[in-house]
Parts: structure tokens; sequence; C-alpha cells
């Protein structure tokens, strides 16, 4: 059986609160196209709506500060 | 304070299905919030939105027992009304508390309210898992705070767009899920 290479994509964002604390968040399958306005939009969503709240204190969501898409390359090698 | 958080649903272009969990959710975001944050959050991705659940979990200051005394599952068919919660599941007095589960059938969207309204010992209750709108079912587990043989709890349940339950028609729970 010969190596089976996979790759899976994940779209990492870093959440930050008005304490100072940052929650990272990540979800698979980002779209190629993405941008950063329309991760601008939905840290604007869930800020004006208050939805996310910081895990020490429950300080309110400021923005995500950061956003990273990330191809993870996992190579399964044949032992046989 | 109630500890809250969604789970996303979706499935992925190669039809597996996904979830994902975020965690200190704001208990007074509403329903359709979260729903359009969840779909929100998935736009940004090539899965296929399913759905968004909310989970609550009020926090009991003690650990549910367990001890040798299990209570029964109680499916609240027919609607109890208001009365109280049966004595014959066997709550044992030693100052613990334990868990019973009820299942709850329901019907439609919305939020179920659980409202104590008199008897002689405390309760907690946690939504295990999530609604299935599919099995239009839900289980909430019950913790009792009883000290002696017999305490009970009276409690009311209702949902938020019919507050009397007894309003509701025979047979059927309009009680809402908090599946958004």
């Amino acid at each position: 059986m010969a190596d089976i290479t996979k790759t899976k994509g994940v779209l990492q964002l870093v959440a930050e609160f008005t304490d100072g604390d940052d929650r990272t968040i990540t979800v698979d399958n980002p779209k190629a196209t993405i941008t950063a306005a329309e991760i601008n939009a939905v840290a604007a969503y869930a800020k004006n709506n208050n939805i996310l709240l910081g895990d020490k204190a429950g300080a309110d969501f400021s923005r995500f500060k950061s956003a990273k898409k990330i191809a993870q390359t996992t190579k399964y090698l044949d032992l046989s | 304070m109630a500890d809250q958080k969604i789970i996303l649903t979706s499935t992925n272009p190669g039809g597996q299905t996904l979830q994902k969990t975020l965690t200190d959710i704001n208990p007074d975001a509403t329903n359709a919030q979260l729903k359009t944050f969840g779909q929100k959050l998935n736009a940004l991705t090539n899965n296929t939105y399913g759905k968004t659940d909310r989970i609550i979990k009020y926090n009991c200051d003690t650990e549910a027992g367990g001890g040798s005394q299990t209570p029964t599952l109680q499916l609240i068919s027919p609607f109890l009304n208001d009365g109280p919660i049966p004595t014959n599941t066997n709550f044992n007095a030693d100052g613990k508390r334990y868990v019973n589960t009820l299942q709850i059938q329901y019907d439609g969207d919305g939020q179920i309210i659980f409202e104590t309204i008199g008897g002689n010992a405390t309760m907690c209750y946690a939504v295990e898992g999530s609604f299935d709108p599919s099995t239009h079912r839900a289980n909430f587990a019950f913790y009792l705070n009883a000290t002696v043989s017999g305490q009970y709890v009276h409690f009311k349940i209702y949902a938020t767009e019919t507050e009397n339950f007894k309003a509701v028609e025979a047979g059927t729970y309009q009680f809402v899920a908090i599946n958004i």
C-alpha cells in the first residue's frame, strides 16, 4: 500500500475581547476566495449583537485580531 | 450564571457532517441572532450550513448523586399540569442531589421555560444535548436537592409563546425547542 497524503484547510480566527483576553475560533474548509472584508463583517455582527463573551470575565468581544488560512498536509506513511 | 454554547452543524464538500462548538455565548443573545451568527460564520467556508443549536446548562453547586437509587425516566405524557414530581422516583434522603431525566415532547420553535412555583425542595435543570426536531423530543436532566424522602418541587413548564400550558391542546406539547 502506498503512502497517502491528505490536505485539510482551516481558518483560524483569533477573537479579541475588551479585557485583553483572546480566544481562537477554528472552522474547517475556508473558501479559497475569502476576504478580510468578509471576515470583518462576521466580526461586526458578533460585536454589534453581543454574541461572544470572554471566557475569563465575560468581557465584550472587540474584533478578530488575526485570521489565518492554514493548509494542513498529513502524509500517512506505508509501513508495510 | 448559566453557561451557554452553540453547536454549528454543517456538511463538508465530502458529505461528512461537522459540528463546531462555540463556548461562552452571551445568554442574552436571541435565538435568531445566534442562528444568523452561525450562518455567517459558516459562510466563510465551503461547508453547507445545517443548523445552530443553543445549549443551556445551569450550574448546580453540587454534583448529582448517583447512589444506589436511580430515578426512572419520566415521560411527560400526557401533560402533568403543574403538579409535583412523582414521589415514586426514589429520591434518597441523604442530602445529595439526584438526577432525574424528563423527556419532553414538543413542536415548533422558541424557548421552553421551567418555573418553580412551590414545594419543599429546590431543583435545577440542564438540557441534555440539544433538541431534536426530527423526533420532537428533548431531555432535561433534573437535579433535585432533597434532604428528606418525599420532598418535592412543584414546577410549571411552558413555552415563551404560550405561557399557560393548560391552554395547550390535550396530548400535544406546544413547547418550543431551543433548536435554532
